[in-house]
């Protein structure tokens, strides 16, 4: 038997050989190697004998490593093949060397395959060692070749639609599917399920509201045809449509509006992202673009909603800022690895359905996702910003922008000629002090006097030249005190500056404009100033806040254009950095590094400063000690108060960011120049160029007497540079001395009346200007980075970089083109059509919300571990129609509803039960439990307390207290704190927000009977339920009145029965109120309990 | 649920999901050991038959202490003479790890109190634990254990779930999806004082294994407990009434499974109305018993954590699985002496109680009682008017007492300055394989299938610590 084997195992193999002799080509051996030889050494070999582990000094992984052999001797005989060393251990016949150790002999036809293989010279293999990257890129190529075969990742078809027979089941193409299936089994459709029945299952699943009383009484009256299709016509107009299926998308968002952990801080403007979802899906917006919005809707042409007058399309990207954050963390790398994991994790599980998360510290063990797609994807999200974007349209945005630049305009050259008067008269009050006499006496009290008359004066005080020369001076010689201070100041600004360039790194000069940092905000384009202007205030007795310099301000025509400017990504080196800025109410700066964006840590130093100085000055930010910035990555960001993205401590107030501007039109603003960095805890010294304004030049006549007027032409010159635009700095400091010391007027009392009247005038239209909407978003600011795998999920073990780019199996290994968002590209890689997964996994969801369970049961999961499709044909029949509708989820809920499988009443037959007792093959509905939103918004509708209002903030400053109006808006629009999240809700298992939920959990636990007998929430609709029924049915008789109630909560009339039932607990709780007979139509108490009741019956819970 | 619908869904050889589904409805305490006939084809898709012990149990039942915020090892349980003897001088150690909040000096603080020797074992203890300390000779210390993080957040996470990551589910949801419990009337896993997350939550397992909170607000130990009619006769009247029509719903949907199971849990919590509040009810207990726990008008201190630990002996002997006990307050990075001191008065002789009064009862010897914090403290200072101590993740000490473990040993050790391990070092996941263990679980075995792969609670790390076993 065995000698036949062997011979005939030969025989094949020289026939093998022979034939290959005949046509021997490279190309060949290569295919053979690959197709025949590579798997079997994958499988039995390489794990002993390769890059990993060489065992008896042996590597099959190069021909090289074949050649020498291993502790035994050459493997190859070049000469004899079949006697080659490597044969023979397979053979199994060297005693000791019976190879694959461990294993069963190969099979016959495998030896055959690599005895040919030997024959042919060993084809294939790599001539020299692969290092241990390629070796793994090669081993994952292998792996992809064969997980890529999965069901999951081949192409969406368009099948045939079956041919069956039946009366009402032969039309609808997803009846066909179905029935057909239920055909092989011999299995028929349950019957239709009674009108209101479908009516209750209908609302509920589209809107998850309950049906009142008169809707289903006019649908049973509704004798037409099509009576059935108008509704759905009607429930998919209806606007809670969108908050009942923006549920539903939610839960795949993992939702929530805190940060979760000890500190749980809000997410700001977390519920525009809500409103965002519902909107979308009433609006119906093509799934494919809803997809995209929400990795790079930033990125994408804007979709302006003209009745809101916004964009919608950045707010998508909310999805990646709505994830739990910690608010102590100390390990800031180790915090982003774990916030990029979550983000990965959303977007593989909600738009694929893959677990890409699992190849962050290995290669998937079973999909075809290696860890270099992770990363690839890691640098992807981690290299976009959070940040907060305005979505005000170009047109709101520009509002009175024109009419306040004409305004200030003509304030501008009103105020050139007060100045001047000004300037004037006080160049002659200088000169009368310095030339004493009664002149001086005259003077004594004004502001020059005062001046003057200081004990000290600073280098930098542009009265400093004219008070140190009167000093020493006196009556004497003036020219001559003037020049001799000249020599020291000059020597001191030289010194100041020297040092200045020694001990400083310029990060960015922002005079001649952005400095290459990413400037946005409400008028972005505005924010650079090339040459001076000023500010007004919006309010106060003063009209100019302050000139300004060349230089980013935000507030150049109102303190209601919030602004950001951010810095290109840098390694930070020194611990301080210093910022020549101006600003107030929250104007701040903050230093994010990893995407960090929880600044509250002493741990990391103190990384945010406010501002609060009219003028510019140095301000200094101390990144605390070493360990936690050193070589970090690093951006700067310069930002007016309702911008920032960070976790706020509460919406009113926060300890360490001073959100105390309470100002509701949302005035905040900063005024930056320069931003340098170094080492020694000071900021650059002032290089005294103010003062030498006035230090008269080498030749220049100078005296006592003339030098009030000398003092004009330089303040006047200051001022003509400011009309043209091109004052320097230090001329603008010398104006806002000016105004500071009283020396120019700016209170309004003291304006001649045409100036007053144009300042009220800007004032009044700057009042009138809008306060502009933010949404947390994500930004695209550089170039971005390519992340290096990070070994074993470890940012402290970084590997090769990876190149950004979507999966593999998708999209192939290439990047993106430079210049290229890598962002935007695997947006739109989720939704190419080469992707197979983003239509099915979307119907399949869509399913799953409408039939109870998934075509494929995990609806999070189409990989290998996932479950197979119970029809596939039909779910690639779905997936086609989506995209055919042009992804419309509207139509697809439309085509889906109106099947007859969804129609039928959700009794199994007997049959059903035996055979299918899963109900795979959906012969009849699923019994469904309400969802939670639908169990609370049930309770409230039913109750008459439901608060309709849809949209908008609402929490958690709406909640305070805990109850109000608020409190009884529908479920989606209650506030998820994520430490304290809603008791009903969770009781009826709304997901805990950590990760993306498509399959919500149905349990059924004592503690939801307890909530319904026991909770006052429970009890207070059970009373307001009735005390406004009791005014509609005075008149009704107990029996009426009950089935009254009864239709309200259960969507149908009782039976005798039941109505019965009622009746006589009515007149049990009476006696047990004793109640005399009269009081029992009008008491509260009955009827209340009666209601109770009815929210208590199972039936309220479950949807036939 | 009666044995005859249990009889009739096996018998039936009712779906997966179904089966599974009616399986939920039963797991939140009540009947689920029941069941475990069920679990039997593996309908968990982990390959364990839930609920069936792995190999013989030593305890039924755990009470888990949490000290949340980092209790100073080097204060407590792990005596440092070394730290008197150098008071004030620089710490100087190979190995050091960077300082977590950059604000700590390098000075070596000692302990602000005495150590002294208690029970046979001599073991000693500070003076922040005298009853405690008396009880030692009952108490196995981990005196070598090591957490990843320096931060509360995930470090607490850790403790709890053995992930750094939010969504996973916390010992006590393990504990009660591996053996439900033995109560019928009373939930299996429960958490008093405190409502994070991190110690309540089922994570990805299903929504009925989170921990009930009890004695969080008002006088009802549980949140829906307490009755809102004026009678017990008008809810009876109600619940009558709802029977009657869910009968007639039952039969409308002709006998649907799911129905069923939410009407026999409608009578379950009917029921628990009575049964919590009397397990909870401590006017019973003798004046020596209130005593032992350190509750009355005398105990200013000690009465609101007493009751808590006398409540959950009460539990315990009632069939509940797990039970947390949360204190909180001990993040010390000033003000060590005082806080640590208040801290530890409140706590000292409810949990020596507990301790004493199982031994009593003979329920200690199938019972785990858990001492733990997040972390401990370093033994170089904070420097401030008083001083404290930072985060110290990298070796600390965790106490264990009940069955099966080698009683009045402590095992690892830090070096001379309470730092780093020298030997015996233990981690989180290790400890949680060792309480699995005495519970009789496998920790390898006890895995849930979620996100397509099998989870488990020490993820794939974790070794039972043999050398603390009986």
């Amino acid at each position: 038997m065995k000698i036949i084997s062997t011979l005939s195992v030969i025989g094949v193999a020289c026939l093998a050989a022979g034939a290959l002799e005949a046509a021997p080509s490279e190309a060949d051996g290569h295919v053979f190697f690959e197709s025949r030889i590579r798997p079997v050494l994958l499988k039995h070999c390489f794990e002993c004998h390769s890059a990993e582990k060489s065992k008896g000094g042996l590597r099959l992984d190069y021909l090289g490593g074949f050649e020498k052999g291993g502790d035994s001797g050459a493997l190859l005989d070049k000469e004899r093949p079949e006697s080659s060393l490597f044969l023979q251990t397979i053979r199994h016949e060297v005693d000791d060397q019976k190879m694959p150790k461990g294993e069963a002999k190969l099979s016959d036809g495998v030896i055959a395959d690599l005895t040919r293989w030997i024959r042919m010279g060993a084809p294939g293999l790599p001539e020299k060692p692969l290092t241990a990257t390629e070796a793994s890129r090669q081993e994952w190529s292998q792996k992809l070749a064969e997980r890529r075969t999965h069901w999951a990742w081949q192409p969406v078809q368009s099948p045939k639609v079956p041919e069956v027979q039946h009366p009402t089941w032969a039309t609808h193409p997803v009846d066909r599917f179905l029935l057909a299936k239920m055909s092989e089994k011999e299995l028929s459709p349950a019957l239709p399920a009674q009108r209101l029945v479908l009516m209750r299952r209908l609302k509920i699943a589209l809107l998850g509201l309950p049906p009142t009383p008169e809707e289903m009484e006019a649908f049973v009256n509704d004798t037409r045809p099509r009576a059935y299709e108008r509704l759905v016509e009607r429930l998919l107009k209806d606007p809670a449509f969108g908050e009942n299926w923006g549920a539903h998308w939610l839960d795949l968002m993992r939702f929530g509006e805190t940060g979760g952990y000890v500190r749980d801080y809000p997410i700001p403007e977390a519920w525009r992202y809500r409103d965002y979802v519902i909107r979308a899906f009433n609006q119906d917006v093509p799934y494919d673009r809803f997809v995209q919005e929400h990795i790079a809707g930033d990125l994408l042409p804007a979709r302006i909603n003209q009745e809101l007058r916004i964009n919608e399309a950045p707010i998508g990207t909310g999805c990646m800022r709505l994830m739990e954050i910690s608010s102590t963390a100390t390990d800031i790398a180790l915090e982003e690895a774990q916030m990029v994991e979550n983000q990965i994790d959303t977007l593989g599980k909600a738009f694929q359905g893959l677990t890409i998360a699992c190849a962050r510290c290995h290669d998937h063990k079973f999909d075809a996702i290696s860890t270099r797609d992770y990363y690839g994807i890691f640098g992807v999200l981690a290299s976009a910003r959070q940040s907060q974007t305005v979505i005000d349209t170009q047109g709101v945005r520009q509002t009175g922008v024109g009419e306040l630049r004409r305004l200030k305009g003509e304030i501008k050259g009103a105020l050139e000629k007060v100045w001047k008067e000004d300037l004037g008269r006080q160049s002659l009050s200088l000169n009368a002090i310095l030339q004493g006499g009664t002149a001086a006496n005259r003077e004594a009290n004004s502001t020059w006097a005062k001046l003057l008359k200081r004990d000290k004066v600073d280098m930098d005080d542009p009265a400093y030249v004219i008070w140190k020369a009167r000093r020493s001076a006196g009556e004497g010689d003036w020219k001559a005190a003037l020049l001799a201070e000249e020599a020291g100041l000059r020597q001191a600004s030289l010194e100041h500056i020297a040092a200045n360039q020694a001990g400083f790194k310029v990060l960015a000069d922002f005079s001649k404009g952005n400095a290459g940092w990413n400037v946005s905000g409400v008028l972005p384009e505005t924010l650079h100033s090339r040459g001076s202007d000023f500010s007004i205030a919006p309010s106060g007795e003063e009209l100019i806040e302050r000139i300004v310099a060349p230089g980013l301000a935000s507030d150049r025509l109102s303190r209601k254009h919030g602004a950001i400017v951010r810095s290109p990504d840098f390694n930070l080196g020194t611990q301080f950095v210093s910022l020549k800025v101006a600003g107030g109410d929250a104007g701040h700066v903050r230093l994010i590094q990893h995407n960090f964006q929880q600044m509250e840590n002493i741990a990391h130093g103190k990384k945010v400063e406010h501002f609060e100085s009219r003028v510019p000055k140095w301000v200094t930010v101390n990144v605390g000690h070493q360990a936690s910035w050193q070589g970090r990555r690093s951006y700067l960001e310069v930002l007016t108060k309702d911008d920032v993205a960070h976790f706020r401590r509460s919406e009113l107030g926060n300890k360490f960011y001073k959100l105390t501007a309470k100002d509701p039109t949302g005035r905040s603003w900063f005024d930056v120049e320069q931003i340098v960095q170094h080492e020694s805890p000071n900021p650059p010294q002032d290089e005294l160029k103010m003062a030498l304004l006035f230090v008269p030049r080498e030749g220049a006549q100078k005296s006592g007497d003339d030098w009030g007027s000398e003092w004009k032409k330089v303040c006047e010159k200051a001022v003509d540079h400011w009309m043209e635009d091109k004052a320097l700095a230090e001329e603008v400091s010398l104006l806002n001395w000016l105004l500071s010391q009283g020396l120019i007027r700016n209170r309004l009392e003291t304006f001649p009346a045409p100036l007053k009247v144009l300042a009220a005038d800007y004032r009044r239209l700057e009042e009138s200007l809008p306060k502009f909407q933010r949404a947390a978003t994500l930004v695209e600011e550089g170039p971005g980075f390519d992340a290096p795998v990070q070994r074993r999920g470890s940012p402290d073990a970084p590997g090769e970089p990876t190149v950004r780019r979507y999966l593999e199996v998708v999209r192939g290994v290439n990047g993106n083109p430079p210049g290229t968002s890598a962002r935007l590209s695997l947006a739109k890689d989720l939704t190419a059509p080469q992707n197979p997964l983003t239509a099915r996994v979307m119907v399949n969801r869509v399913w799953r919300w409408i039939f109870g369970q998934g075509i494929v049961g995990t609806v999070d999961n189409f990989g290998v571990m996932g479950e197979k499709p119970s029809h596939p044909e039909l779910l690639d029949h779905l997936a086609t129609y989506f995209v055919e509708q042009g992804w419309s989820m509207k139509e697809l809920v439309r085509y889906l509803v109106t099947t007859q499988a969804y129609q039928t009443e959700s009794v199994a037959s007997e049959d059903a039960q035996k055979k299918d007792p899963a109900n795979r093959l959906l012969s009849h509905m699923p019994l469904q439990r309400l969802r939670a939103e639908a169990v609370r918004d049930s309770l409230l509708a039913v109750s008459g307390q439901l608060n309709p209002q849809m949209y908008g903030y609402t929490g958690p400053a709406a909640f305070e207290g805990g109850g109000g109006s608020a409190n009884l808006r529908r479920g989606i629009y209650q506030y998820i704190k994520r430490e304290a999240q809603d008791h009903l809700m969770v009781m009826f298992d709304a997901p805990e927000p950590s990760r993306a939920t498509g399959s919500r959990e149905s349990s059924n636990v004592p503690g939801q009977s307890l909530l319904l007998l026991n909770n006052p929430f429970v009890h207070q609709q059970a009373k307001a339920w009735a005390a406004r029924d009791l005014q509609t049915f005075k008149n009704l008789a107990l029996e009426q009145r009950v089935e009254r109630l009864f239709s309200e909560a259960l969507g149908r009339k009782p039976s005798q029965g039941e109505t019965q039932s009622l009746v006589e607990f009515v007149q049990n709780q009476a006696a047990a109120y004793e109640l005399p007979y009269i009081a029992q139509g009008t008491d509260p108490r009955l009827w209340t309990d009666v209601c109770h009741v009815l929210l208590n019956a199972k039936e309220f819970l479950y949807l036939q | 649920m009666n044995p005859s619908a249990l009889h009739r869904l096996a018998s039936q050889g009712a779906p997966l999901s179904s089966r599974r589904t009616f399986l939920q409805t039963m797991s939140s305490g009540f009947g689920w050991l029941a069941l475990n006939g069920l679990f039997a084809d593996r309908s968990f898709g982990s390959g364990i038959q839930l609920g069936m012990p792995h190999h013989p149990a030593k305890v039924k039942r755990v009470v888990w202490f949490f000290m949340d915020g980092g209790l100073s090892h080097l204060d407590s349980f792990d005596y440092k003479p070394k730290l008197n003897s150098e008071n004030g001088q620089p710490l100087k150690l190979p190995g050091k790890k960077e300082d977590i909040t950059g604000k700590t000096s390098a000075d070596i603080l000692k302990s602000p109190f005495e150590f002294r020797p208690y029970g046979k074992s001599g073991k000693m203890v500070s003076d922040l634990f005298p009853q405690i300390g008396s009880c030692s000779d009952d108490i196995t210390f981990l005196h070598a254990v090591t957490s990843p993080s320096p931060d509360h957040e995930s470090a607490i996470g850790f403790l709890h779930s053995g992930s750094l990551l939010q969504g996973f589910p916390s010992v006590g949801a393990w504990t009660q999806y591996g053996l439900g419990s033995e109560s019928q009337n009373l939930p299996g896993f429960v958490v008093m004082g405190s409502r994070k997350r991190q110690c309540r939550t089922n994570g990805f397992l299903p929504p009925n294994f989170q921990a009930s909170p009890f004695f969080q607000s008002g006088n009802s130990p549980l949140d829906d407990l307490a009755l809102l009619e004026k009678s017990k006769l008008l809810q009876a009247n109600k619940m009558q009434t709802v029977r009657e029509i869910d009968r007639s719903f039952l039969d409308t949907v002709r006998q649907n499974q799911i129905i069923e199971a939410a009407i026999a849990n409608h009578e379950k919590a009917y029921v628990m109305q009575d049964a919590v509040p009397e397990a909870t009810d401590l006017s019973k207990e003798s004046a020596a018993t209130l005593e032992l726990y350190g509750i009355g008008p005398e105990h200013k201190a000690t009465s609101d954590f007493g009751r808590q630990c006398l409540s959950a002996r009460r539990l315990l002997e009632r069939g509940v699985r797990f039970i947390e006990i949360t204190k909180g307050g001990w993040d010390q990075h000033s003000d060590l002496e005082k806080k640590h001191f208040e801290n530890a008065l409140a706590i000292d002789r409810p949990i020596a109680g507990l301790l004493k009064d199982l031994k009593s009862l003979g329920m200690f010897e199938d019972t785990l009682i858990v001492f733990a914090s997040e972390f401990g403290r370093t033994p170089n200072t904070e420097v401030s008017k008083s001083p404290g101590r930072d985060h110290h993740p990298w070796g600390f000490t965790i106490w264990m007492a009940g069955g099966g473990l080698r009683a009045g040993e402590s095992y690892g050790r830090l070096d001379d300055y309470g730092y780093l391990p020298v030997e015996g070092a233990v981690d989180i996941h290790d400890v949680h394989a060792t309480i699995l263990h005495l519970l009789g679980i496998q920790h390898e075995k006890l895995t849930y299938r979620y996100s397509g792969r099998d989870f488990r609670l020490t993820d794939v790390h974790g070794k039972v610590i043999r050398n603390i076993l009986a």
